[in-house]
């Protein structure tokens, strides 16, 4: 486990690394996939830039909801937590869209498109960032010996002495794969829209499974976590996007 | 045009500001929040100018360019997760 780095004097989280390089392989694979609907390269890259800070606010502010009851009870560590802990990833994804929608509603271009363009950046970015959490002990897994069970060692965040299933590496492994699938589907997809689809389905059923396999302390709702009430939030929005109905509506609204 | 002197001015300014909280701690924060109003400018200004006709100032390049760098490593800071809820881990050693 090694949650930080030190490069000379200062002491830089791994996951923020891992953040800053998936983000940039993220932005080169933009440069490739904007080809697909002939879309400027400076235009795609902006759009990236605006999911990326719709996206942090998002992460920001959903767990600021998620963890509001405990900064009420330990007012005192509420902006430490807020400034160096988490952020949720669903709420980044949505802050993201709404970012990217912004731009894309400010200067009249189209929307989905764009959207098809950045979903492989995206799984990119998140396969680097399950790296980042792997390092940084979080998103652990349930107690598990079998093959690639993962030890943490004595004083780490997650229990150590135990094998645990290596959520976070799993997950990093199936977007590593769903990467050059999404850059496949866009490449032979004639309908706009149906790469975004592909990638929320995926993502979402995988998220669904692999929450199964996760043990560290997150919010729930009934007998789900928040994560996997979202991911089938996540796995309706993507089949809408399949049947062509948010394109459907969103061609009215470029109409109207 | 003015408007867009006054706003390239305010990303350069803004985005040194973010390179400067870089260096002190939770001030990063401060960095972030700097970063994105000057983003957003530079990437007006850029938009404008492709609309409009006209090249972008030096100031604005600069500001955008350093509003790019100072986003991103007052992130590397500032985030810690994005993919999960509460992590805390690194808090200790920040």
């Amino acid at each position: 486990m090694y949650p930080i780095i030190h490069i000379l004097n200062y002491t830089i989280p791994t996951f923020g690394i891992l953040f800053l390089i998936g983000t940039g392989a993220g932005f080169l694979v933009a440069i490739l996939t904007a080809k697909k609907y002939d879309l400027p390269t400076m235009d795609a890259m902006f759009f990236g830039l605006f999911a990326i800070i719709g996206g942090i606010l998002g992460a920001k502010i959903l767990y600021l909801l998620v963890e509001l009851p405990s900064f009420i009870t330990n007012p005192e560590t509420a902006l430490i937590k807020l400034t160096t802990g988490g952020a949720v990833f669903y709420g980044g994804l949505i802050g993201g869209i709404l970012g990217g929608f912004l731009y894309t509603h400010i200067y009249h271009l189209h929307a989905i498109k764009y959207f098809d363009i950045a979903v492989p950046c995206l799984a990119l970015a998140q396969a680097f960032g399950r790296i980042g959490c792997f390092f940084n002990g979080c998103c652990y897994g349930i107690p598990y010996e079998g093959f690639g069970a993962v030890y943490y060692p004595v004083g780490s965040y997650p229990p150590s002495g135990i094998g645990l299933f290596p959520s976070q590496l799993t997950e990093s492994f199936f977007l590593f794969i769903l990467t050059p699938v999404l850059i496949f589907i866009l490449s032979k997809s004639k309908t706009p829209g149906f790469t975004t689809g592909f990638y929320l389905v995926s993502y979402g059923i995988f998220r669904f499974i692999n929450e199964f396999f996760r043990s560290d302390p997150r919010g729930s709702i009934l007998f789900l976590s928040t994560s996997q009430v979202l991911s089938l939030f996540v796995i309706t929005l993507g089949l809408l996007f399949i049947f062509k109905i948010p394109q459907r509506l969103y061609g009215y609204h470029l109409k109207s | 045009m003015e408007q867009y002197s006054n706003k390239a001015t305010a990303s350069l300014v803004l985005g040194i500001i973010s390179l400067v909280c870089i260096w002190f701690g939770y001030s990063a924060l401060v960095g972030v929040v700097c970063a994105i109003i000057g983003l957003v400018f530079g990437i007006q200004i850029r938009k404008a100018s492709q609309e409009e006709g006209f090249t972008p100032s030096g100031m604005a390049t600069a500001g955008l360019v350093l509003n790019i760098i100072g986003l991103s490593l007052c992130a590397v800071a500032f985030i810690a997760c994005v993919a999960c809820v509460g992590c805390i881990s690194t808090a200790a050693y920040l």
